[in-house]
């Protein structure tokens, strides 16, 4: 019943919140009294007790209470800034739905389900790309909605694939004699995941959706789906297992991909002349390490994987919290546009360094534990990895680098401004503590990562 | 199935009706002739969805026993087609706010001037029949393809289940669904063309769950139902964007074009 409840709260509370459209201060209340009751409940859930719901099992683990903690921070984080930045009236409802489904997606364990939970949380965001009750639709570039198409088409192409993809799992795994089961669901698997999550070369729909939709929307999808869909496939490392020993080279090409799909997306970062696409590169950058952590097929590489999964959460939450700032302070976001901007706004600049130098894996920050683990095992693997691993981070840094330079340059001349508010400064400070911390006392998120392993009666 | 001197088992039947629709709805883009024949594409999934072994008809409506699972699939396809065919008719009536003012003076008479000289060049007959060409050669490709598939790969004819034609008309059905799905995005000139794609994509994945899962769990019924439910509700809202959009630029849709 506990179960069902921390399901169908913020789902109901999602269909309020929409019908109180533009009482802003009442929905802004009604979303943050459902997460603190979340909070309460997901405190509460009892471990390790299935319960059966309509033919599915839902079941808690230490490790999905982390998660469940990780993703009411950081919906709370992107919903309160979303208020306060006045970033419309569609991002509180859709992503107190998508809190719901999201919760289902950790409490369940039917891969199918939760491939089509995915795919429905997918959909649901396209209906706050343009948020019509706010943006004059006569002014909107047609590109905007071409991106939302864009976006639509590939959540469903890559629900379509996950779907078939685990069907090819649950038959190899019927019968294990057919090695042509195994090459495609390996296959489909690869594509549904790399579409999902933006990974690179199937990204092409996220920089155009980052750079035409608010910041609260794109952080609800990199740190809301994203997270739930890297834990997803952190819970068939046995699975994912059985079916790379079926491919001779699968296992390298796995890994070698990911590396690629860093290095390139770093690379591609460095391109960018707008910060929401560049941090668009860098949510695909941090997703490609992940992939690679979990590639490794083994309990250290998947307890890596998971603390790289906690982090991008965080991580992604700070940088678009920032950038959603600066927008709103300067009506801009284009690189050569804030010069100077850092000086009359240092705790929003402080945030881009500390979530830049977590995303490039620097000390003391949290992005730091979960890469220094991923490179030693990496190097384990082959000098090449490593190589590859620590290129994509240089050329990551660069990339960000060259974004931040000008915000620091001293000019008297800067664009007008308007001063952040109170409260998302909080947040912002909130976000950044949070990230030290998992840099410098990680000890209990790993004792919680302790009790994951690779064993082949896991899931 | 007996029609004068032409006799069709049950399941040639079926899949020639699912090819009609397909051919139907790739090579029409009129929503006209489109939104019923999906609607009809539903219609012959829930018939092939009650002729399953595994699926029970455990409800009794009137004279009939029907499946439950069945009764969903039928209610989906209905809210669908329902929600494209609203969207159509909203499209008709939407208007900008008044708050949103026009563009001003020189930009409408350029965009009239332009949408004027594009109308003036009409097809003539030769054009009109080629642009029916293209679609109608790739189907004679897509149908050898999705033979070919149907007989190299078949994934819902396992060797598990009982060896019967039957399994591998389902086989046909479903990559013909998918490609049928694929080609219509890829022909799509309007939003609500690549939703009917997408939907097709998400009905021949829906086929070979069904076959494959060989039982009825009932929060997939309702995922996918919800799943595809929502896939419209998006595509509407898209579609209404793209058109106020085009409203501002006072251009007509593709639709309007023809």
């Amino acid at each position: 019943m506990l179960a069902l409840l921390f399901i169908a709260l913020p789902i109901t509370m999602a269909l309020y919140t929409f019908l109180l459209g533009r009482q802003r201060n009442l929905v802004l209340w009604a979303a943050m009294v459902t997460l603190l009751l979340e909070g309460y409940l997901c405190a509460n859930l009892p471990l390790g007790q299935p319960v059966r719901l309509m033919g599915a099992i839902l079941s808690l683990t230490a490790v999905d209470r982390m998660f469940l903690y990780v993703l009411l921070l950081a919906t709370g984080a992107i919903l309160w800034v979303a208020h306060w930045l006045h970033q419309g009236e569609l991002p509180i409802p859709i992503g107190l739905f998508i809190l719901g489904v999201s919760n289902a997606i950790v409490l369940l364990d039917d891969p199918i389900v939760i491939s089509l939970l995915l795919q429905v949380i997918g959909l649901a965001i396209v209906l706050a790309t343009v948020d019509r009750p706010q943006e004059p639709v006569g002014l909107l570039p047609i590109s905007a909605p071409m991106a939302g198409l864009k976006y639509l088409i590939t959540m469903t192409l890559a629900g379509v694939a996950l779907l078939i993809g685990f069907l090819m799992m649950g038959q190899f795994q019927e019968m294990p004699q057919q090695v042509f089961y195994a090459k495609l669901a390996l296959g489909l698997l690869a594509i549904g995941f790399g579409l999902g999550t933006a990974v690179v070369p199937f990204h092409l729909w996220f920089p155009d959706l980052a750079g035409h939709t608010s910041t609260a929307v794109t952080g609800l999808l990199t740190s809301l789906i994203q997270v739930v869909a890297m834990l997803f496939l952190g819970r068939f490392p046995v699975s994912l297992a059985r079916l790379l020993q079926q491919s001779r080279w699968g296992s390298q090409v796995l890994m070698g991909g990911a590396v690629a799909a860093a290095l390139l997306a770093a690379l591609l970062a460095s391109g960018q002349d707008r910060w929401k696409r560049l941090a668009a590169y860098a949510a695909s950058y941090d997703v490609a390490v992940v992939l690679c952590a979990f590639s490794l097929t083994d309990t250290p590489g998947l307890r890596d994987g998971m603390f790289l999964a906690v982090h991008h959460g965080l991580a992604l939450a700070l940088l678009w919290v920032c950038i959603g700032v600066m927008e709103w302070s300067t009506g801009r976001d284009d690189v050569a546009g804030l010069v100077g901007v850092a000086y009359r706004m240092p705790a929003v600049a402080l945030g881009l360094v500390v979530a830049t130098l977590s995303l490039a894996g620097i000390p003391p920050l949290g992005g730091f534990v979960g890469r220094w683990a991923l490179y030693t095992q990496a190097l384990a693997r082959g000098w090449g990895y490593l190589a590859g691993l620590l290129l994509a981070a240089l050329f990551f840094l660069l990339a960000m680098v060259r974004a931040l330079w000008p915000t620091v340059l001293p000019t008297e001349q800067t664009v007008p401004l308007r001063r952040p508010p109170w409260q998302v400064i909080v947040v912002i400070a909130l976000l950044i503590v949070a990230l030290l911390l998992l840099g410098m006392y990680p000890h209990p998120i790993l004792k919680v990562l302790g009790t994951v392993a690779v064993t082949p009666g896991g899931r | 199935m007996n029609l004068g001197f032409v006799h069709l088992s049950f399941e040639s039947a079926l899949w020639l009706g699912f090819l009609l629709c397909g051919v139907l709805l790739v090579v029409f883009r009129d929503w006209r002739v489109t939104l019923p024949v999906l609607l009809g594409d539903y219609l012959l999934l829930c018939v092939l969805f009650s002729h399953l072994p595994f699926i029970p008809q455990n409800l009794q409506i009137g004279h009939f026993a029907v499946s439950s699972f069945v009764l969903v699939k039928a209610i989906t396809g209905l809210t669908v087609v329902g929600i494209l065919a609203v969207t159509v008719a909203l499209r008709r009536r939407a208007r900008l706010p008044e708050s949103e003012q026009p563009i001003d003076e020189i930009t409408a008479a350029r965009l009239r001037w332009a949408a004027r000289r594009l109308a003036q060049t009409k097809p003539g007959v030769r054009s009109r029949l080629s642009a029916y060409l293209l679609p109608f050669s790739s189907l004679a490709v897509l149908i050898a393809a999705t033979y070919t598939l149907a007989m190299l790969y078949p994934l819902a004819r396992t060797p598990i289940l009982p060896d019967s034609l039957f399994w591998f008309y389902v086989d046909l059905i479903w990559y013909w669904l998918g490609f049928c799905g694929l080609f219509n995005m890829l022909f799509a000139q309007e939003v609500q063309e690549v939703c009917v794609g997408l939907l097709l994509c998400i009905s021949s994945v829906d086929i070979l769950y069904t076959a494959l899962s060989r039982s009825v769990g009932l929060l997939s019924i309702g995922l996918l139902s919800a799943v595809s439910i929502l896939l419209a509700l998006g595509s509407a809202y898209l579609s209404l964007l793209f058109y106020l959009r085009l409203q501002r630029w006072q251009l007509p849709s593709a639709e309007e074009w023809d």
